[in-house]
């Protein structure tokens, strides 16, 4: 559900932003923020807007699309049903129906907004059915690591490919090509960030505030900082209320992602920012990994 | 019902109406004659297509798998219920009681001192090469001396509205859910209707199932720990487990995640390390349920279980082998089963039965077969029926062989009528045939649902109601 929340945030705002159906360097970033570049050159299609946003939207062969990421959240609460709040369940088994459902024909630039916010909305009541009826067991606390641990993944990618895009090309990889009011819109808006960090920050502040904000605000609820030390609370009351201890492997990848990402020092946009990125993109993955092995994994 | 409309054409000649057989008693009355018969055939079709979104929308499914793509289906529901008045129920009550008593005797007995063969009331080949009869079942005693924990006996009423044993469900019977759900359902589409309606409810199910299964739970454990255990998720009554372990309130698992330790003691993994199990209400069959001792390939079970309830630490619901209760020549023999354990007659009677198996009777049959409904003994889900008086030439031909055959795989029965119920089809309100399958659960006594699953055949002319040949549910009413 997280994921087809932040696809459909970027995907609208890609196409608000975007020129039109042929601003191939818009649609590619889209593709980029993902790594799905050579995953798009495969189904053979030409690079538009459309064709980029029904791959999302509602291709079931790309793994990646809203429509694959909400058939398999209803797997895993099929799977789960005992245990998931009965308004929980419809919510998702009718939103993904209503995705499921959708054309081609029924997909298109102009109703992207709409069905995007559609999206969002639906993802929304999601969290907030799961806030106000779900129990407070492990499956919860399990719930909620796995938002946590993808917001901080889909954050982490979005700064990260939006200044790869703006360093100036050279030697040192470090000069930062002034970015215009769109570039900003775009990025904060992807990350529902935009009026706190307008509410936070001086009219003067720069990319590096506004990477910074995304990545270390201890506040803005969609920042890699505040999802990482929620999933680390989240771990304890596992250890705590449950007798659930983490493997001293995961407790040290837990440790290491709360220091990497406590610091009062912005990151300077440019190499340096990109070498940190995938410093926290790496130890998310081993994160995620410790912790299906430890709970999950065979005996 | 004459003059409402709406029920003008709801009786067939010969043939029990659930509604108008009864229409004297007060409640039908007040509730059919007058409050549902009052509605627009609109109105009814629009509640009718408003209920099964809401059971789309809910996920009460079955899917379909068409190579790679999946579609989810409802089970066809009609929204007019089908009454049973309180003095019809209290009789079946009793009877479906007597029968669990007395089934519980036969299961003890045919896996312990077998005096029931010996003494040849039953034929003692009938039962021990019977394919259901489990050898690792001999000299094992259930906690609580419960096989059939929960039971679904298929009940049909005859032309004066008379219950009579169809046929009986002693392994996994499904369909509860269905009876929870539909009570739901006519609650949100038909409030006006329930209103007042003095219709006893059926959501206590789940609390009673538990109670039940916690009184079967090996001696010495105060507190036994249930467990639901399921195929998983791709088995196509997923659905009901899911449903049946939020209502107990207890874990749903599967095979792999059950554990029998060297001590015999069975536990669940989870998270917060191994957990205690006292009871497994499976929904697997004998076959797969631990491949310690019976299939070795089943990747659904846990291997040991069987060790456990040997050892009297785990109580198994329903016990392993109580299938031979189910085999339709068996049946034939239940009110010979019932006098010889409890000496009393069935309250509930049989449909007269000819078992192949008795040259005499097997004559008969040959000699009837266009008069007769067929049945092989050892299947379920309504396959390989033959309705003599629906059939061609060639299938009478074709069963004639098969009989000839191996004739102790075949009974028959008379051609009955099964009663009808109004149901809404695209013509309006007809007759169409319904048959019921009352839930029974037990532990310290037994426990009837006031309900049950009432099944129609949607097709017009239709006696097969099995949901894997097009049949619908009904709510099912009984009136206090």
């Amino acid at each position: 559900m997280e994921r087809a929340d932040n696809l459909a945030r970027l995907l609208s705002v890609a196409e608000g932003f975007a020129t039109g159906d042929d601003d191939k360097a818009a649609w590619r970033g889209v593709l980029d923020t993902f790594s799905d570049g050579p995953a798009f050159a495969k189904t053979g299609k030409q690079l538009t807007g459309l064709n980029v946003v029904r791959w999302y939207f509602i291709d079931k062969k790309n793994p990646n699309s809203i429509a694959s990421a909400l058939a398999a959240a209803r797997e895993n609460a099929r799977a789960l049903r005992h245990i998931t709040p009965t308004e929980t369940w419809k919510q998702i088994n009718m939103l993904n129906g209503i995705i499921a459902r959708l054309t081609a024909r029924q997909v298109t630039l102009p109703k992207l907004a709409d069905l995007c916010e559609q999206v969002r909305l639906g993802c929304q009541a999601h969290q907030g059915g799961v806030d106000g009826a779900w129990y407070r067991d492990e499956a919860w606390l399990f719930h909620r690591l796995g938002c946590e641990l993808e917001r901080a993944d889909q954050t982490t990618r979005l700064v990260d490919v939006k200044y790869y895009q703006i360093t100036e090309p050279g030697d040192d990889g470090d000069a930062i090509i002034p970015p215009d009011i769109v570039w900003w819109n775009s990025l904060l808006r992807s990350a529902s960030s935009y009026h706190a960090f307008r509410r936070r920050h001086a009219l003067s502040a720069g990319p590096t505030e506004a990477a910074s904000f995304l990545l270390f605000d201890e506040d803005c609820p969609r920042s890699v900082r505040l999802s990482v030390n929620e999933a680390a609370e989240r771990l304890r009351e596992l250890e705590d209320d449950y007798g659930a201890a983490p493997s001293p492997e995961l407790r040290q990848i837990c440790h290491s992602l709360v220091d990497l990402l406590a610091r009062t020092e912005p990151v300077k946009p440019g190499r340096a920012l990109h070498r940190y990125l995938d410093d926290v993109q790496l130890q998310l993955i081993s994160f995620a990994e410790a912790l299906s092995e430890r709970y999950f994994g065979p005996d | 019902m004459a003059g409402s409309g709406l029920f003008d054409d709801c009786t067939l000649p010969d043939t029990f109406c659930e509604v108008s057989g009864r229409k004297s008693d007060s409640e039908i009355d007040r509730l059919f004659t007058r409050r549902l018969a009052r509605q627009s055939r609109a109105g009814l079709d629009r509640r009718k297509a408003r209920a099964e979104e809401e059971m789309y929308n809910l996920g009460i499914t079955f899917t379909l798998y068409f190579g790679e793509e999946t579609v989810d289906r409802v089970l066809p529901f009609d929204v007019i219920p089908r009454p049973i008045i309180a003095k019809d129920w209290a009789v079946l009550e009793e009877g479906v009681q007597q029968l669990i008593e007395a089934l519980n005797h036969f299961l003890h007995d045919i896996y312990h001192d077998r005096k029931i063969l010996n003494d040849g009331v039953v034929p003692a080949d009938l039962v021990l090469d019977n394919k259901y009869y489990l050898e690792q079942m001999v000299g094992v005693d259930p906690p609580g001396g419960v096989y059939t924990h929960i039971c679904g006996t298929d009940m049909i009423r005859d032309h004066d509205g008379r219950f009579l044993i169809l046929e009986d469900n002693c392994r996994t019977p499904s369909g509860v859910s269905y009876v929870i759900e539909n009570r739901h359902l006519m609650m949100r589409s038909f409030p006006d209707l329930m209103e007042n309606a003095r219709v006893r409810p059926v959501s206590d199910y789940g609390v009673r199932l538990r109670e039940k299964l916690a009184d079967c739970a090996p001696a010495g454990v105060t507190d036994p720990s249930v467990v639901l255990l399921t195929p998983g998720l791709y088995n196509s009554a997923y659905f009901e487990h899911v449903f049946l372990a939020r209502e107990m309130g207890v874990p749903l698992v599967e095979g792999r995640d059950l554990y029998v330790d060297e001590n015999d003691e069975v536990f669940m993994k989870t998270v917060c390390g191994p957990a205690p199990v006292h009871v497994i209400y499976r929904r697997i069959d004998d076959a797969f349920l631990d491949p310690e001792a019976f299939r070795k390939d089943s990747m659904l079970g846990t291997p040991g279980l069987m060790r456990a309830m040997k050892a009297g630490k785990l109580a198994i619901a329903n016990a392993p082998g109580t299938g031979v209760a189910d085999d339709k020549a068996v049946y034939a023999y239940m009110p010979d089963i019932m006098r010889y354990y409890l000496d009393q007659e069935p309250i509930i009677s049989n449909v007269k039965t000819y078992v192949c198996r008795r040259p005499d009777e097997c004559k008969y049959v040959l000699e009837h077969l266009d008069e007769l409904v067929v049945k092989p003994v050892g299947e379920s889900g309504g396959y390989g029926i033959v309705v003599g008086p629906k059939a061609t030439k060639k299938e009478i031909a074709e069963v004639a062989e098969a009989i000839k055959k191996d004739p102790a795989n075949y009974i028959a029965q008379p051609m009955i009528s099964l009663s009808t119920s109004p149901t809404l089809t695209k013509e309006g309100v007809q007759p169409r045939h319904v048959d019921l399958r009352p839930f029974a659960v037990t532990g310290k006594g037994t426990w009837v649902l006031p309900g049950g699953l009432t099944r129609v055949a949607v097709k017009k002319g239709s006696i097969i109601v099995n949901s894997s040949q097009g049949g619908g549910s009904k709510d099912t009413w009984v009136l206090s």
